[in-house]
């Protein structure tokens, strides 16, 4: 197969972070990732935790927690990606694989993966890392553990 | 629990495909021609054949819900006035609804809902949708901004990798197999090859299936719908009128909706689409019927996964089944199951967007009173079950209908 391990994100266009525009609530998991820690949100009426991070819980609640989430943990989904949205083709090659990551407490989050060298399975130990675009700005991706 | 009684009276569907240009048919030496078209054209296809059917003149039609997903596919704004004008419904309330994949059913339940409320007697649901005037790369991304575009979009997730996300985790915990999906693309092609509506008729094999290029794996070229331009109309009338106007009225005995969490990564499996499970246990308790009672289904198969989800979510198998169910032809008219897209599914008929879910009716109507085509006509049906889905599941609309 051919090689499923481009770096999409460091190649986000314009546009796309323009959808990432930051908020005072999404820079507090930036800045965690700019401190190499990945962190999620839990719901102090609920106990609901949240991975990406939620700010309001859809029981109600409006007051959550921040913590940290262990950033090692086993692929729970892949795909290998060869026909890309316009947005995406015009800055990357492909094909490019994403996968999802499982943590602790059944935490889940799609991500860009990076580093195979043979062909995804779920079950296999991953983890999260975070990275600095040429940007400047941060994203993450995941790799084989 | 009985729902308000509301019919469908008049059905018209316009031929899918690409649109653009004029296509010419010889199928087993039955020939056809059909011209180039826009939305404008393809909405005069579906709706003067709805109300011819019905019976009735632009008088009678009260009001009108337009089914178009993305408006820029066709470049107009505001679209559902230009479609209102269009076939001449003008001077009477209109609004486009968009629920994206399942606009078209998301127009019919919106029509439903203004005639069970008692605000109008008579009205039309249209859908239409042209989507082969862009780039196949700027559909994709039409489609694809529909992903959260803070954390799942900018990773490259485009639409059909939510379902391959889907696909490689019911293989690894069901043990779905690769032949298992294939033989879903066959079946849709066997059953739209005779369906003179469909976009491609064409006969597949496993052994074509399983060896196209890949989309987004494991999803391969068959395992995903076409993008298709077309257009189908339903007309919609209360009890009284209905009786009075059509001798042949198919009643929505049941309808069922719901939604899901809008990350695929919130949900508590990808084995199977809870917002089916809840539309769909929705329907049958509002129609009193349950699975074993449908003859005859169109499940939203815009990806051979979905469909294969859908079985088990409609409860035609066992949860983890759906694979071997149609491995057993299940889905077949002469199967031990429920008949499934026997008018060749999103996958061969086509899925013009906003046109799908109403086309999905139109096809019930056709095989509930008889009229489809011999070689895909299920014997005695009389139970339809039609289940339209937006995006993997955040919209989903369920109609049981009945003469």
């Amino acid at each position: 197969m051919s090689e499923p391990q481009l770096g999409l994100v460091q190649e986000l266009s314009t546009d796309v972070k323009h959808r990432q525009r930051m908020t005072a609530e999404f820079r507090k998991f930036i800045n965690g990732l700019k401190e190499g820690k990945f962190l999620a949100t839990e719901c102090k009426s609920c106990g609901k935790k949240f991975m990406p991070p939620r700010f309001t819980c859809p029981c109600g609640g409006k007051d959550l927690k921040w913590f940290e989430v262990n950033p090692e943990g086993t692929l729970y989904t892949w795909s290998i990606v060869h026909f890309a949205p316009e947005g995406i083709a015009k800055k990357t090659n492909v094909p490019y694989a994403v996968g999802v990551i499982e943590f602790e407490d059944n935490l889940l989050l799609t991500g860009h993966l990076k580093g195979l060298t043979s062909k995804p399975k779920v079950g296999m130990k991953v983890k999260i890392e975070p990275q600095e675009l040429d940007s400047g700005d941060l994203a993450y991706f995941i790799k084989p553990a | 629990m009985a729902i308000p009684k509301v019919a469908i009276v008049g059905i018209g569907h316009s031929k899918y495909g690409k649109r653009g240009k004029i296509i010419e048919e010889d199928i087993e030496g039955e020939k056809a021609a059909y011209p180039a078209v826009t939305i404008r054209e393809l909405a005069h296809e579906s709706y003067f054949p709805a109300i011819e059917h019905a019976g009735i003149t632009n008088d009678d039609v009260e009001a009108s819900v337009i089914g178009i997903a993305a408006e820029a596919f066709a470049g107009q704004g505001a679209a559902a006035a230009l479609i209102a004008d269009e076939v001449g419904i003008i001077g009477k309330p209109t609004m486009r609804v968009e629920t994206a994949c399942a606009t078209g059913s998301t127009a019919i339940r919106t029509a439903w809902a203004q005639i069970a409320s008692g605000q109008f007697d008579v009205m039309a649901a249209i859908g239409v949708e042209t989507m082969t005037w862009v780039s196949t790369a700027y559909a994709t991304e039409l489609m694809s901004v529909a992903g959260d575009h803070r954390w799942e979009y900018p990773y490259g997730i485009s639409f059909p990798t939510f379902y391959s996300l889907y696909a490689a985790r019911k293989m690894a915990v069901d043990g779905l197999t690769r032949d298992q999906l294939s033989a879903v693309s066959v079946k849709s092609h066997y059953y739209g090859y005779y369906n003179k509506l469909a976009h491609l008729r064409r006969k597949v094999s496993i052994e074509d299936a399983n060896g196209a290029v890949p989309i987004a794996l494991p999803l391969r070229l068959y395992d995903c719908c076409l993008i298709s331009d077309g257009a189908a109309t339903v007309i919609l009338a209360n009890e009284e009128k209905a009786k009075k106007m059509s001798s042949d009225p198919l009643w929505i005995t049941g309808l069922g909706c719901s939604s899901d969490t809008m990350r695929v990564t919130d949900r508590p499996n990808l084995t199977n689409l809870g917002g089916s499970v809840r539309a769909a246990e929705m329907a049958y308790k509002s129609s009193g019927r349950s699975a074993k009672d449908i003859n005859v289904a169109y499940v939203h198969d815009c990806f051979s996964i979905a469909e294969i989800m859908a079985y088990e979510d409609l409860g035609f198998c066992e949860r983890g089944q759906g694979g071997k169910w149609t491995e057993e032809r299940g889905p077949y008219i002469d199967g031990p199951g429920v008949p499934v897209n026997v008018d060749g599914g999103l996958k061969s008929k086509g899925h013009p967007l906003g046109a799908t879910g109403i086309g999905q009716v139109v096809d019930a109507y056709k095989q509930v009173f008889g009229t489809a085509e011999k070689q895909r006509q299920v014997p005695d049906a009389e139970v339809a079950l039609c289940h339209n889905v937006g995006q993997h599941g955040q919209f989903v609309n369920v109609f049981i209908l009945e003469p």
